[in-house]
């Protein structure tokens, strides 16, 4: 296992969860990240984990039973699959009411290249199988008026409000919904009754349901406000964005994340053998499910058949981006379409939907074969399709064995169940199928494997503590992490870094300002220490300040601290006699200067100086730090553009800053126990539903 | 009628609805070049991959080579080509296009294919040193000495001057002067060698051939033309000396694993030089 490597974005999602659980560990819940590009909140990184939900956690379990986190690491994401999969079998099983195709669709989707992305893209599996479990509750909602189905809806929905964005999910159900109301129109009077008469009924259970989503929307809404915050930078993405929200992203940004860059339609058969997981786009489904669509094309069409392929066919139309009108259409007319831009995303998740309408299709043409007397023209149409495939398959490049095989397979499975010798037996039935679809994924599966990099360097798996230095590193002495780079490895250590980044990065303005127009040798000089005593203070308006007197100063180490705010009080009786010219930074412990503890959301240290002093830390300012000085709460100035600054009376001060409030900090935690009980609850409910079940 | 309206209730209510509805909207919503040109961007940072693996900056890498090809055969789909009695006709960025998939397509380890493309590119710039040099290594390789001379042989009489103007950039007339002659200084220098290596080519299919005169022949003019390197091979060749020269990695790579030259695309390289 130690073999497998993570490829993609799937390296620096290892890092950040292990980040995440190293700290919760330690009972911090990591608010702020002292380490990334000099002090930077986590609000918008930790979006993308899925911290709430409890499946995250049996990392935890695992490595208590002996493996190493990295291993931990890789066993969670594969069973958070599987539970995605079981969610796909019994939401197929619902809709086609029939466990044979329900468990071919299954195998269908296991070997397809969903699954591919399990070790290279964590957010298409966290928003699949949140996705997959939220309609099956929903469906069984519809069906039966049970109180374990809202409490599944609830729990689906807080882990999709939570995790990444919730936008590929928002925008999947509003079309979900456009369908439903354009094929079940009539339905929808007795539905609504159904449903109204299910919430009056249980209305304790809805008012905690809705209270438990409210809960979920804090972390979100606290994201929306970090990106709409001047103060905070969004990536390249965002570049061209609304000035007033940051999270809008230009359509010309949006449209690179279109499948058909990439993606070629010849891609579906050619060259399928040559892809590896770190390819941005591969799509691949069995062979045999293209199969279908010419050997179905008379099945009659029923409303459930339009709803899956008019889903399945708009997310597809929506992946295409700038290629097709309806991206833009939507770009235009719904606000929230344009804060997300993995547009390819959608295809990925097209996959289920498709593979459900061409089994069921599937499912339709064998109930549906005509009796023994008229099934001379059946099998003529059979066998041509068949043959055209094939002739299809010749004249294209690089087509694998297995995909012939699979064709041929395919008309000796038609042939049979035309001879009624597979109707009669289901396991053959399904043994046979089995063998026709997994012929092709096996094959393209063993190419991924060879065609995965090499994992050249081990991924970190020992636990990591936040370490308190003096120094940061130079630029050069950055530690590097295998299979990844640029800011994503800023982000996800618990030691120190040089804080320098090339390119434009997620984090606070003001840090990046100082990256982009100072000198980068007298900035690092500056920013490698800590803490900077100053003996002179200049109050600054923003608007008045040129960033090239900060360097000056800086250069020559100028024992003035530059403070920026509108009045200081203190200031005024700000006089100390004699000073140097140069400031002073502290080196390490010393009677004058102690850090007595550190965390990633805090610092506390003791200073004992013989006059009064204004201590400038640097790490980035933010608005939510708040600190006490001997217990009494002071004020934290931002100073030297980016950085925190406090005054400091002479004698022995115990100093203590702290990011977010305490009741963010158990807010987090009231979270996740809520979804390990709403979890518990679920498990619970199923088992005595099951017990009854088999009683009665 | 009956029967055929029974029947166009059926062709309209069967599947076959969807998958001509979902056609028909992708026929006429797709907008096909923007496919491409998004394909161009998706997969513009590979197409310079060839030419950097030649130039020894990267290691080889299948997949890059693939996307380049890619890249390169969405450019041609973007070029007017014509196609009158056979020959193709179209600017000269098409046969260049030609020939950066050939290349690909030897690494690939196709060489037939690559065979196919250069001569494709080759009716579009017949007199193209550097079509012709790579054909007649691809045919070395396979063994086809002949074939290979036939391809070389045109080219060992040209003067350096000459051979740098093989090249009927469709588009040189139009340069600057400064750029021309940046032009011709650039490839005059670059073919230095490959006139070295299409000799040492040559010479070496004419031993595998047993043209012994022929051999010696060439590798005299070799000298002659002053193009004797280091290593003793023409002088060897040409019996002026009995030291067999080294198989060094060098012409170790030439025989054994010959490199294509890559055909420059634009004037990009040259507006570089001379800014």
């Amino acid at each position: 296992m130690e073999k497998i490597s993570l490829e993609g974005t799937a390296p620096a999602y290892y890092y950040r969860i292990k980040y995440f659980l190293d700290s919760i560990m330690q009972g911090v819940y990591p608010l702020w990240n002292p380490f990334s590009v000099w002090g930077s909140p986590d609000v918008v990184d930790m979006r993308a984990l899925g911290e709430y939900n409890p499946f995250l956690y049996s990392i935890l379990l695992f490595k208590v039973a002996g493996l190493s986190f990295y291993k931990a690491y890789l066993v969670y994401m594969a069973s958070y699959y599987l539970v995605g999969l079981i969610g796909f079998y019994l939401l197929s099983k619902e809709v086609m009411a029939d466990k044979r195709f329900a468990y071919v669709a299954y195998v269908v989707l296991m070997f397809s290249s969903l699954s591919q992305t399990v070790f290279t893209e964590n957010v298409l599996i966290y928003m699949f199988v949140s996705i997959v479990w939220f309609f099956y509750f929903l469906l069984r909602l519809v069906k039966a008026e049970e109180s374990r189905y809202w409490l599944g809806l609830t729990f689906c929905l807080i882990i999709i409000f939570t995790t990444y964005l919730p936008f590929y999910f928002l925008l999947i159900f509003l079309f979900f919904l456009l369908f439903f109301i354009l094929f079940y129109f009539r339905e929808l009077v007795p539905l609504t009754h159904r449903l109204l008469k299910n919430i009056r009924n249980r209305p304790r259970l809805i008012v905690f349901c809705i209270l438990a989503l409210g809960c979920s929307l804090l972390p979100i809404l606290r994201g929306y406000q970090a990106a709409r915050d001047p103060a905070y930078l969004m990536d390249f993405h965002h570049r061209k964005a609304d000035e007033k929200n940051f999270l809008v992203m230009d359509i010309d940004a949006i449209n690179l994340g279109g499948v058909t860059g990439p993606l070629d339609w010849q891609d579906l058969f050619s060259e399928i053998g040559a892809f590896a997981g770190r390819d941005t786009v591969f799509v691949f489904v069995t062979i045999f499910l293209y199969l279908l669509v010419p050997l179905t094309v008379l099945n009659r069409i029923n409303r459930r058949s339009s709803l899956l392929f008019c889903l399945g066919f708009i997310l597809f139309m929506v992946s295409l981006a700038d290629a097709a009108p309806v991206h833009r259409f939507l770009y235009e007319h719904i606000y929230f379409v344009r804060l997300f831009r993995n547009l390819f995303f959608l295809l990925y998740l097209a996959i289920p939907v498709l593979i459900l309408f061409g089994v069921d299709q599937f499912r339709l043409l064998l109930s549906s074969w005509p009796p023994m007397g008229k099934r001379g023209a059946w099998l003529i149409f059979i066998i041509s399709i068949h043959l055209l495939v094939l002739l299809f398959l010749m004249t294209q490049e690089d087509i694998i064995r297995s995909s012939y095989l699979t064709i041929i397979g395919s008309l000796m499975f038609f042939t049979l169940w035309g001879t009624q010798v597979l109707n009669q037996n289901r396991l053959l039935f399904l043994l046979f199928l089995l063998v026709i679809i997994l012929i092709q994924p096996i094959e393209v599966f063993h190419y991924l494997t060879q065609n995965a990099q090499p994992l050249a360097k081990p991924f970190r798996s020992e636990s990591q503590k936040p370490h308190f230095t003096f120094q940061r590193p130079l630029k050069g002495e950055d530690l590097t992490l295998p299979g990844i780079s640029g800011y994503a490895s800023e982000l996800k250590l618990m030691q120190d870094r040089s804080g320098f980044v090339d390119h434009e990065y997620i984090g606070l303005r003001k840090s990046h300002d100082l990256q982009r127009n100072m000198d980068y040798t007298i900035l690092q000089e500056y920013i490698r220490h800590k803490f900077i005593v100053y003996d002179k203070v200049e109050m600054i308006q923003e608007s008045n300040f040129d960033l090239k007197s900060l360097e000056q100063a800086f250069s020559i180490q100028k024992n003035v601290a530059y403070v920026f705010g509108d009045s200081m009080e203190e200031y005024k009786n700000f006089h100390n006699d004699n000073i140097p010219e140069q400031y002073f930074f502290v080196t390490g412990n010393s009677p004058e200067f102690e850090v007595l503890g550190f965390g990633l959301n805090f610092i506390k240290f003791k200073t004992n100086f013989n006059s009064r002093k204004f201590l400038v830390y640097n790490d980035s300012f933010h608005k939510e730090w708040w600190g006490y000085a001997n217990q009494i709460p002071i004020k934290i100035w931002r100073a030297n553009w980016a950085f925190k600054g406090i005054w400091l009376d002479p004698g022995e001060n115990i100093v203590y800053l702290r990011y977010g409030k305490p009741w963010l900090h158990r807010f987090h935690f009231f979270l996740i126990s809520l979804m390990f009980v709403l979890l518990g609850a679920l498990v619970i409910l199923f088992l005595r539903s099951r017990t009854i079940l088999i009683e009665g | 009628m009956i029967f055929l309206f029974n029947t166009m209730i059926k062709f309209c209510s069967s599947t076959i609805i969807y998958y001509l509805i979902a056609g028909f909207i992708i026929f006429f919503s797709m907008d096909v070049k923007k496919v491409k040109v998004n394909r161009l961007n998706y997969l513009k940072d590979s197409a310079s991959f060839p030419v950097s693996y030649l130039e020894g900056r990267s290691s080889f890498d299948e997949r890059q080579f693939r996307y380049a090809r890619r890249y390169y055969q969405t450019l041609i789909d973007l070029v007017p080509v014509y196609e009158k009695s056979g020959m193709v006709h179209g600017p000269t960025a098409l046969s260049r296009a030609y020939a950066m998939i050939a290349l690909c397509d030897y690494y690939l380890g196709k060489n037939e294919e690559a065979i196919t493309l250069l001569q494709k590119a080759i009716q579009i710039e017949p007199k193209h040193f550097w079509l012709n040099y790579n054909l007649g290594v691809i045919y070395f390789k396979l063994g086809n000495y002949e074939t290979a001379l036939s391809y070389l042989k045109e080219y060992l009489s040209l003067n350096k001057e000459k051979l740098a103007l093989s090249m009927q950039l469709d588009y040189y007339d139009r340069w600057e002067p400064r750029l021309r002659e940046e032009y011709k200084k650039v490839s005059v220098g670059e073919f230095y060698q490959l006139m070295v290596n299409s000799y040492k080519l040559s010479i070496l299919a004419h031993e595998q051939l047993k043209n012994s005169i022929e051999m010696k022949k060439l590798a005299s003019v070799a000298i002659r033309l002053g193009l004797a390197p280091k290593d003793g091979f023409f002088y060897y060749y040409a019996d002026l000396s009995t030291v067999k020269p080294e198989v060094g990695k060098a012409l170790f790579d030439l025989v054994f694993n010959p490199s294509l030259h890559f055909v420059p695309i634009g004037q990009e390289k040259y507006l570089a030089k001379t800014r």
